[in-house]
């Protein structure tokens, strides 16, 4: 009788074990994908802030063209920064006209008193934050510079949001995920616990234990795969119903919640049919009379 | 007459201090049908697990077709037991499959092929009086019946040699008859038989060889 046909008459003989266990491995396994997603969106939203966190440098009033090409060409060789953009005197004019409603304010404000603006955003900002000073300093130093300035206080407590999330998520996350382990390896042992007379007795009659596992560790495998599918399916529609309500909540928003990549849904689904797999032949070798 | 079993100073001791068997020795020619006897608790069921090697000795050697089972590995263990049939005291049977598939099983795991396996169980369905009952379920059948339908299973495939742990414990006397007569038929066959029973009315008259075992030790080697 060939593996497929044993498997099908493995599940013939327990299918509601078969499908109460997937149900279970699949409801835990949507918390534990929840949770992660949680947590990978919020670590996320820190770093998108901060990429909005930019070094500005203030170049001296009426500056030219080289001198600042001069000031880009040396932020482009840092290997963190991630782009470099020039506003001119009279950009940053408008952007000042923008910024205060009484006109009247900027009325005497002359172009020549006014310092074009390079703007600097780093690839990690995190990361940057910590070489920042050092940064600064060495580009005040350049030919040209009037001043530099960054948002330190902001980066340095996005930092430790971001550290303090990253804490508390992944704390939260080990144990929902050990918590998922037991709920898998628990389930897999109980339902073959219900058949260990039938596995005594097959071991007894002259079974191989690949005669007797072979369909129980495929069905372990189909098992995993089948509840590790229900449950991304479970999280992937939660997402895209939270996406609309974020939207609700903040319209301005332009991007979704982040889903697990590809790498990610490889490695989950094949944990879990790896979890189900062992399960399944370390439970089922405990009552093999060899 | 060449041996196809024999028991070299066996002692099973289970923790911390209960010897089962004590230093039991003796030797099984091929075709014989012997009865090992003795009161409850004398170590009869211990000698048939450790010769089915469901079991390992404390101490000393069982060796089955001159080969000790001490070097049988973990993997060869089955096929082990595809020459000995086991009749077990509580039967170990799939009491939610019907008849047919517990009988079955002995001959499933060896690849057999649909129709050969219909065969062969039919036939020795038939031969043990159970004849259109392959369909039952065996949580369905009365004490003597499972008796039988373990009988089937643990000859179904031929075995060389049949172990029987009080095959007739749970029969009346005329189907206690029925059984021994068909022990009698698979050993004229060539099928070598240890019997373990207390009832002393089985092996009276039939002129076979009987062990005595009392508290682990055989007091006839």
């Amino acid at each position: 009788m060939t593996l497929i046909r044993r498997t099908w008459q493995e599940f013939r003989n327990a299918p509601w074990a078969y499908l109460t266990a997937t149900l279970v491995i699949a409801l835990g396994l949507a918390v534990f994908s929840f949770f992660g997603l949680v947590y990978f969106n919020l670590v996320h939203f820190t770093e998108q802030v901060a990429q909005e966190l930019v070094l500005n440098v203030y170049l001296n009033p009426g500056s030219t063209k080289e001198e600042a090409q001069a000031v880009i060409a040396e932020l482009e060789a840092y290997p963190l920064v991630a782009k470099v953009s020039y506003l001119s005197a009279e950009e940053v004019l408008k952007d000042l006209e923008k910024l205060f409603e009484e006109k009247d304010l900027l009325a005497g404000v002359s172009l020549e008193f006014l310092p074009p603006v390079l703007l600097v955003s780093f690839k990690d900002p995190f990361r940057a934050s910590q070489h920042l000073k050092k940064l600064s300093a060495k580009i005040a130093a350049l030919p040209g510079v009037y001043k530099v300035q960054f948002a330190k206080s902001w980066l340095v407590r996005l930092a430790n949001l971001k550290r303090f999330l990253e804490i508390m998520s992944l704390a939260g996350l080990a144990l929902i995920g050990l918590a998922t382990c037991f709920i898998i390896a628990l389930v897999v042992r109980l339902s073959l616990s219900q058949r260990q007379k039938e596995l005594e007795v097959l071991s007894l009659v002259g079974a191989t234990p690949g005669f007797i596992q072979g369909p129980i560790i495929v069905m372990a495998a189909l098992e995993g795969a089948v509840a590790s599918f229900m449950a991304l399916c479970l999280v992937y529609f939660l997402k895209f119903y939270l996406d609309g309500v974020l939207r609700d909540f903040f319209p301005n928003a332009t991007g979704a919640l982040l889903f697990w990549g590809r790498t990610e849904l490889i490695i989950l689904i094949a944990g879990v049919i790896l979890l189900c797999v062992t399960g399944s032949y370390w439970a089922s070798r405990r009552y093999l009379r060899y | 007459m060449e041996e196809i079993l024999r028991l070299e100073k066996v002692s099973k001791i289970y923790e911390p201090h209960i010897t089962a068997l004590d230093e039991v020795s003796f030797s099984v020619a091929k075709g014989e049908f012997l009865f090992i006897t003795g009161p409850s608790g004398a170590g009869k069921s211990t000698l048939l697990n450790l010769i089915f090697r469901a079991e390992t000795p404390t101490s000393g050697e069982i060796y089955f077709e001159g080969r000790s089972l001490s070097s049988y590995k973990r993997k060869e263990i089955p096929f082990l037991r595809r020459k000995i049939g086991f009749i077990f005291q509580d039967f170990k049977l799939l009491e939610n499959r019907t008849v047919f598939e517990n009988v079955a099983i002995s001959l499933v795991i060896q690849g057999l092929n649909e129709g050969e396996i219909r065969r062969r169980v039919v036939k020795i369905l038939e031969r043990l009086g159970l004849g259109g009952r392959e369909t039952q379920l065996v949580k369905q059948l009365s004490g003597g019946e499972k008796q039988r339908v373990a009988l089937a299973r643990a000859v179904v495939n031929r075995p060389r040699l049949l172990l029987a742990d009080e095959p007739t414990g749970n029969l009346d006397s005329r189907r206690t008859e029925e059984v021994m007569d068909i022990f009698e038929d698979l050993n004229a066959e060539g099928t070598t038989i240890i019997l373990a029973t207390h009832d002393e009315a089985l092996y009276v008259d039939r002129h076979r060889r009987v062990l005595v075992l009392d508290q682990g030790r055989l007091l006839n080697p």
